[in-house]
């Protein structure tokens, strides 16, 4: 799985926890807590994209993402 | 009744901010408007819940509420609120999101600034919520979404299910930032909550209490459960639903479940008119008796005293007051006991009107105390009654009950009761303020 599928599927959780927000809004520079997701927001759209990529990723890891790209890449890892 | 003083408001406590979220209304003028015509919401649901009922009951339904739409609706000029408030509770469950919404109706008609700078009235306001078990649809959803698909659950479910989701909701957007709780007594919930505001208003705990009613919704089982027990309307009538409850009449035969949500925002008089805003009404009087039984029957006993004590705490004798927003749910047993007790307290040389404001929104549950209490403050200022439009052959002709039509009778001191299984009863005082002029009672027809 590529970076830009992964991200693909972390763009639809969060566009689905988030319906506010438009879909260009959403880059590889953001954080979600900068688009507005709060932390119940944040853990629901993690844990939904782990779902759907049928992976379980530490939490030990997922603190290290600071932004979408540093996410995408360690979802990447357990892919 | 000397026992009555410790459960009493003391002293008077200013309405400010009514507001009701339901498929009557959204603002206290619609709402009483369509109250005075004796509109009723109820209709047989199209979709019924799943589950064994061969036929879906009657329901006084939201329709087509979103967060957005009532957005738009009412916050058109309050852009930053709109996206908060969209922020906030756009997933969450519905007792959440309609208790955000009709909160902030009541802080906007109380004239309660909100967004960056407006929010130092929330410092000293409390926020209590009326309710417990409030998302029980949502949890069955996910109940049973977690047994169709273990590992699917949304972590956000860990607060979702909770009834503090809804104290925090309503507190953020609407920036109050005191002490805040859910009130939890069942179908009493709503006057249990509004009493718990009055008085934390007035032994000035707080400057004033946001006192919130969100929908409170069913899943099928306890819908199911209802259903079973004898309680819920469900056979006669069915043609026509909004005939379904009928209480105090003769061939009741239970009650229908209403959506519907309230919020009123409370403050000392003297608060109020230092601020330059009207006072709606007042709580002027508060009782609240436990009958020391657990169950669902009602006791005539147990709703006597706390009619009592509400009366008691306002200063009042039974011939001061007008007119009683009965608990009246339309069902078998509970209307005959609260008839037994209004007549025991009342009297039946001159009582006051009686009607039940159920047959129009539906039970609201947990809400109903507080959507009756909006429909009290509509009612008295309008100066009218509304009609009790399904009494075709009353069960007790002792009571003064509004018949078909409403009565133009100026009220201007209300008792509204609310009972609950458990034994709880609960009832207030509500009264249009003194200097209040007599309601212009020009009807709309002759």
């Amino acid at each position: 799985m590529t970076p830009d599928e992964i991200f693909a599927v972390v763009r639809r959780n969060l566009l689905e926890v988030l319906p506010d927000l438009e879909e260009a809004q959403v880059s590889l520079e953001h954080s979600m807590r900068e688009l507005g997701a709060n932390s119940i927001d944040r853990m629901d759209v993690v844990m939904a994209v782990q779902d759907d990529l049928g992976v379980r990723v530490p939490a030990s890891a997922l603190t290290q993402a600071n932004d979408l790209r540093s996410l995408v890449a360690v979802l990447g890892e357990y892919v | 009744m000397n026992a009555a003083a410790p459960t009493g408001v003391r002293r008077p406590v200013a309405i400010t901010g009514a507001a009701v979220l339901g498929p009557l209304g959204e603002r206290l003028e619609d709402f009483t408007a369509a109250l005075l015509a004796g509109r009723s919401a109820v209709s047989l649901t199209a979709t019924g819940p799943p589950g064994p009922a061969a036929e879906p009951p009657p329901l006084a339904a939201l329709r087509d509420f979103t967060v957005a739409g009532w957005a738009e609706r009412h916050l058109a000029d309050l852009p930053e609120t709109a996206g908060l408030l969209r922020r906030v509770v756009g997933r969450a469950a519905l007792p959440a999101q309609t208790g955000a919404c009709v909160a902030l109706r009541a802080v906007l008609d109380a004239g309660l600034p909100l967004g960056p700078g407006g929010e130092a009235w929330g410092e000293r306001t409390a926020l209590i919520v009326a309710g417990g078990g409030l998302a029980l649809a949502h949890q069955a959803r996910n109940v049973l979404g977690h047994h169709l698909s273990p590992g699917r659950v949304r972590p956000s479910y860990a607060l979702t299910h909770l009834d503090v989701d809804v104290v925090g909701a309503a507190s953020e957007v609407c920036g109050v930032r005191g002490e805040g709780w859910a009130v939890g007594g069942a179908s009493a919930s709503g006057t249990a909550a509004l009493i718990q505001g009055a008085r934390a208003v007035a032994a000035g705990w707080v400057e004033r209490a946001l006192v919130v009613a969100p929908v409170a919704e069913l899943s099928p089982a306890e819908t199911e459960a209802f259903r079973r027990s004898g309680a819920m309307a469900d056979e006669s009538w069915r043609d026509e639903p909004t005939r379904m409850c009928r209480p105090f009449d003769r061939d009741r035969q239970g009650f229908v479940r209403g959506e519907g949500a309230a919020a009123v925002l409370l403050e000392l008089p003297d608060a109020a008119r230092s601020r330059g805003v009207e006072v709606l009404a007042e709580v002027a009087g508060a009782g609240q008796r436990l009958d020391a039984r657990r169950g669902t029957e009602p006791d005539r006993g147990g709703q006597v005293a706390a009619m009592r004590a509400a009366l008691d705490s306002a200063g009042l004798a039974p011939g001061d007051v007008d007119y009683v927003n009965a608990h009246g749910t339309g069902s078998v047993v509970g209307d005959a006991v609260e008839a037994a007790a209004l007549l025991e307290v009342f009297g039946a040389a001159s009582p006051p009107l009686v009607n039940s404001t159920k047959p129009l929104t539906g039970h609201c549950l947990t809400a109903a105390g507080l959507v009756e209490a909006v429909a009290v403050v509509g009612q008295l200022r309008s100066g009218a009654c509304h009609p009790s439009p399904n009494v075709d052959h009353p069960m007790e002709p002792a009571l003064s009950l509004v018949g078909p039509g409403a009565v133009h009778s100026r009220p201007r001191t209300a008792v509204s009761n609310s009972f609950a299984f458990g034994g709880v009863n609960t009832s207030v005082v509500l009264r249009l303020p003194h200097a209040a002029p007599v309601p212009d009672l020009t009807p709309d027809k002759p």
